[in-house]
């Protein structure tokens, strides 16, 4: 990882004139506190009087050559009485994935996609119909993320309450991943 | 009419543990720096300065001058 890190010290001088000041190569690890103290230690050295300080952490992302890959690997758990019927018909371009079916064993969805600083599930539309021919609200009751050096697994666990609400039966699951890309 | 124009800085000279040096400069420093204030941000500069080579650890301030200078500006009006 390749990060600079700076502070620029912000006062005011003979005539109310705005002065900044950049102090370069400033440890990355040092906490603000420590960070500011010195500033103000600089700055105290001067005629000028002290307003402020930034700290600027730059990342160097120009020497990124290749992008390393992650196993995603996603699980989703159902309550046996929903059992889903048919394999999800995932999108590559992460378009949300649609169930219609009644009747779906818990499936495991592997692929294989461009490692994100982080991805996060999003839950579009939880109503499905179960096996016993009634309506029922799904919502995601828990997600556990584990992970190595290149694989990441997510496990999604449903729990369903019955509903009268509804009459589409339908499950809707996409997942969104941020498109900042933090690998070096 | 000539102008002149004079500035004055305050020069830090940082030493790093890889034997490499660092100048910082402050404009507009005071009159009655001493070098006992210079030496008490020895312990500030501490974890928070780096080398701008290899990353060392800030060890000392090395040295520490004021410079100042003052530029002339011609006034090129009265020779037309």
């Amino acid at each position: 990882m390749s990060t600079k890190t700076s502070a620029v010290i912000t006062s005011v001088g003979a005539n109310n004139k705005v002065i900044s000041k950049a102090i370069t190569d400033i440890n990355p690890a040092a906490d603000n506190v420590a960070i500011k103290t010195l500033c103000q230690s600089l700055n105290s050295l001067t005629n000028n009087t002290f307003t402020g300080a930034q700290r600027i952490d730059k990342t160097d992302i120009t020497t990124a050559t290749t992008k390393p890959k992650l196993n995603l690997t996603l699980t989703m758990y159902a309550q046996s009485f929903l059992n889903f019927a048919n394999t999800p018909n995932y999108q590559e371009d992460n378009a949300p994935q649609l169930f219609t079916n009644t009747d779906l064993p818990a499936f495991t969805y592997s692929t294989e996609m461009t490692l994100q600083s982080e991805i996060s599930l999003i839950f579009v539309m939880s109503i499905i119909k179960g096996i016993d021919g009634k309506v029922y609200f799904v919502t995601a009751k828990g997600t556990t993320i584990e992970e190595t050096d290149d694989t990441q697994t997510i496990k999604i666990y449903f729990e369903e309450t019955e509903t009268t609400a509804a009459t589409t039966a339908q499950l809707v699951i996409s997942y969104n991943a941020p498109p900042v890309l933090t690998i070096l | 009419m000539d102008t002149t124009k004079t500035t004055k800085q305050l020069k830090l000279v940082a030493g790093f543990t890889d034997g490499d040096d660092r100048t910082i400069s402050l404009d507009n420093p005071r009159d009655s720096i001493t070098a006992a204030d210079i030496s008490a941000m020895d312990s500030i500069a501490a974890g928070v300065l780096f080398g701008d080579k290899a990353g060392a650890n800030f060890m000392r301030w090395k040295s520490a001058k004021t410079v100042e200078s003052s530029v002339t500006y011609l006034d090129l009006t009265t020779g037309n």
